[in-house]
């Protein structure tokens, strides 16, 4: 039923933990960027 | 609205309808009827996992908080992709192998009958009233911007749900979300582009991002460790995390949409859609928000953003009052767009200490003109008697309805309505399904022909849909809707994840283990959300979880009963 080996689904939750990253660091730059 | 406007409200609607008509003739057994023969692709599975959550509320009161609050809200989904991961290596891979139409069908094969019955029926419960209130967000606000009856309003949004879920099953809710998501996000970006190109000559982007920055708008995260503030970074990482593992995890309304994927792996990819794209989507619509807020900076916005309020206090016995505050408010509001346009120019031409200058003065009437619409709401309450006045849910919707053209009025009156639609179709759905498999087929009449048990489920939603408009008249008085349906949730949620902790983490764990932990888990949040009310509602679900977890490992102790041990170190030998 797990078509997918394990490796591979390890690898998709990091990339989901990596894109969460990204968007916390695009929101932090806007919220430091454009304070006055 | 514009003739042309309800056209496309309608021929959208009809076509919603249309389409989930077609699909009647394939739903002839319980298993095509609940789960489409678990047979769906993960990109629609998983448009229709985002579409349920995302109604019409998302739209209406999201956006209102952008524009009040900025990005702070979106804190609040900050644990979702934590959740959804933790998910896809638990309960999806179990759910699939278990075979099961509902999620409480697994607490009986790991616990007992009387713990499956109790969290299924608290499912109903909760779900049932926050349904309503998914029905009573936009249909308020939609009657009140657009003088429509409040109930015929209700109606025409549950109406065309109740009629493709009834006959369509679960492939016309789901085919219905893969069409809305489409029109909800076009619709997003097209507001958002409309905003853009509507700022003033002489203000850019950054000037614009630069001016929502210094009213603190673009917050998006506050590290303060308080349990009485809603939204921080903590209480969305771990307060969040709980609601979304419950939400996601433990509600049957969002389990039966992974459960119609082909298989465990498309399951989990339509979950981790979600995990992607939830927080960018959820910024879009606060962004939305904050450049409604800029629009009104540079446009000149009524006083109250609820018209019915607005004609009522202009005919009262406090009209000079009222009036006075709205001359007021209209002066204030001009100094406010000039220190606006002051900051954009000195922004372009490099002047710090004019930039400064202008930032102190545009503060001072930011928050002038604050507390003239918070006397302004003061004077609502006290004058009209209605105690729960705000009008967060009007800001965007008026915007529609003034400042859009002609066209995509229809398109974002066709949005808010479907989101509301869609998400209710799931709901009555996953409502329709547990009503029938966890208590008609299994305690009155379990050995029925599938017709007989489609047929019932059919009824069941007609009797749902009923229920929810009913609720949504009631919900419609409660204050900020969006915090309405949560709050539903909150009572319920922390406290049923617990019982699926207590299924999947121990081996010991009873029946009657985990059914007295649910009961004292239930009743320390009700403790806690009626004797410390400042605490959060976010904190709710941990606190549940925590009690149910604690005091289930507790009462198995010393409980006797043969455990049947169908966790995560057993299940995969054992089904």
């Amino acid at each position: 039923m797990d078509d997918q080996p394990a490796g591979n689904r390890t690898a998709t939750y990091l990339s989901v933990i990596g894109v969460e990253i990204l968007v916390w660091l695009a929101l932090w730059w806007l919220q430091q960027r454009f304070v006055i | 609205m514009h003739f042309f406007d309800w056209a496309i409200v309608i021929a959208y609607i009809a076509w919603l309808v249309s389409d989930g008509i077609k699909r009647t003739k394939l739903e002839r057994t319980t298993e095509s009827y609940f789960l489409a023969n678990r047979s769906l692709p993960w990109w629609a599975v998983g448009l229709s996992v985002m579409a349920t959550q995302l109604s019409a509320i998302t739209l209406v009161g999201t956006t209102g908080q952008g524009y009040n609050d900025g990005l702070r809200f979106v804190q609040f989904y900050y644990g979702l992709p934590i959740a959804m991961i933790i998910l896809s290596v638990t309960l999806v891979p179990f759910f699939y192998r278990a075979k099961v139409y509902t999620a409480y069908e697994y607490l009986e094969k790991r616990f007992d009958l009387k713990t499956r019955a109790f969290t299924s029926f608290l499912f109903l419960l909760s779900r049932g009233m926050s349904c309503g209130a998914v029905v009573a967000a936009p249909a308020v606000v939609l009657s009140v911007i657009l003088g429509w009856n409040v109930s015929l309003t209700a109606l025409l949004i549950c109406a065309p749900a109740v009629a493709y879920t009834i006959l369509g099953g679960v492939q016309a809710v789901t085919w219905t979300d893969v069409k809305t998501m489409a029109l909800t996000v076009g619709a997003l970006v097209i507001a958002m582009i409309f905003l853009i190109l509507g700022l003033p000559g002489g203000v850019g982007v950054g000037d614009a991002l630069t001016i929502a920055g210094g009213t603190g708008r673009l917050r998006a995260f506050n590290f303060d460790f308080t349990l009485t503030e809603t939204y921080t970074f903590w209480s969305g990482m771990l307060g969040g995390t709980f609601l979304m593992l419950s939400y996601f995890g433990c509600d049957q309304s969002q389990v039966q949409r992974y459960l119609t994927a082909r298989s465990v792996d498309d399951g989990r990819t339509s979950l981790l859609m979600s995990a992607y794209w939830k927080i960018p989507l959820q910024v879009l619509v606060l962004m939305v928000g904050v450049f409604t807020f800029l629009f009104y900076l540079f446009n000149q916005p009524p006083l109250l953003f609820n018209p019915v309020h607005n004609a009522r206090m202009q005919s009262s016995v406090a009209s000079t009052q009222y009036e006075t505050l709205r001359q007021e408010f209209q002066s204030t509001f001009q100094a406010r767009r000039q220190a606006a346009v002051d900051i954009a120019a000195a922004r372009q031409s490099g002047d710090v200490v004019v930039q400064a200058r202008a930032t102190d003065a545009f503060r001072q009437q930011d928050e002038t003109l604050r507390t003239i619409r918070a006397r302004a709401a003061t004077l609502v309450r006290e004058t009209t008697g209605d105690a729960n006045y705000n009008d967060v849910n009007y800001v965007f919707p008026t915007f529609i309805t003034t400042a859009l053209p002609i066209g995509l009025v229809g398109l974002w009156i066709a949005a808010i309505m479907t989101a509301a639609t869609d998400t209710i179709a799931a709901e009555l759905n996953s409502l329709s399904t547990a009503t029938i498999i966890d208590f008609y087929k299994r305690l009155f009449r379990p050995n029925r022909s599938d017709m007989h048990y489609v047929f019932v489920s059919r009824v069941a939603t007609g009797f749902w849909g009923l229920f929810a408009c009913v609720v949504a008249v009631y919900a419609s008085s409660l204050g900020s809707l969006i915090e309405v349906v949560n709050r539903f949730g909150s009572f319920f949620y922390g406290s049923i994840l617990g019982v699926f902790m207590l299924a999947i983490l121990t081996r010991r764990t009873t029946g009657t283990g985990a059914f007295v932990g649910l009961i004292a888990g239930m009743t320390a949040v009700a403790v806690v959300a009626f004797g410390r009310p400042e605490i959060s509602f976010l904190w709710h679900n941990v606190v549940g979880a925590a009690v149910v977890f604690a005091v289930g490992v507790a009462v198995s102790f010393f409980n006797r009963e043969e455990s049947r041990g169908l966790t995560v170190e057993s299940l995969k030998s054992k089904v």
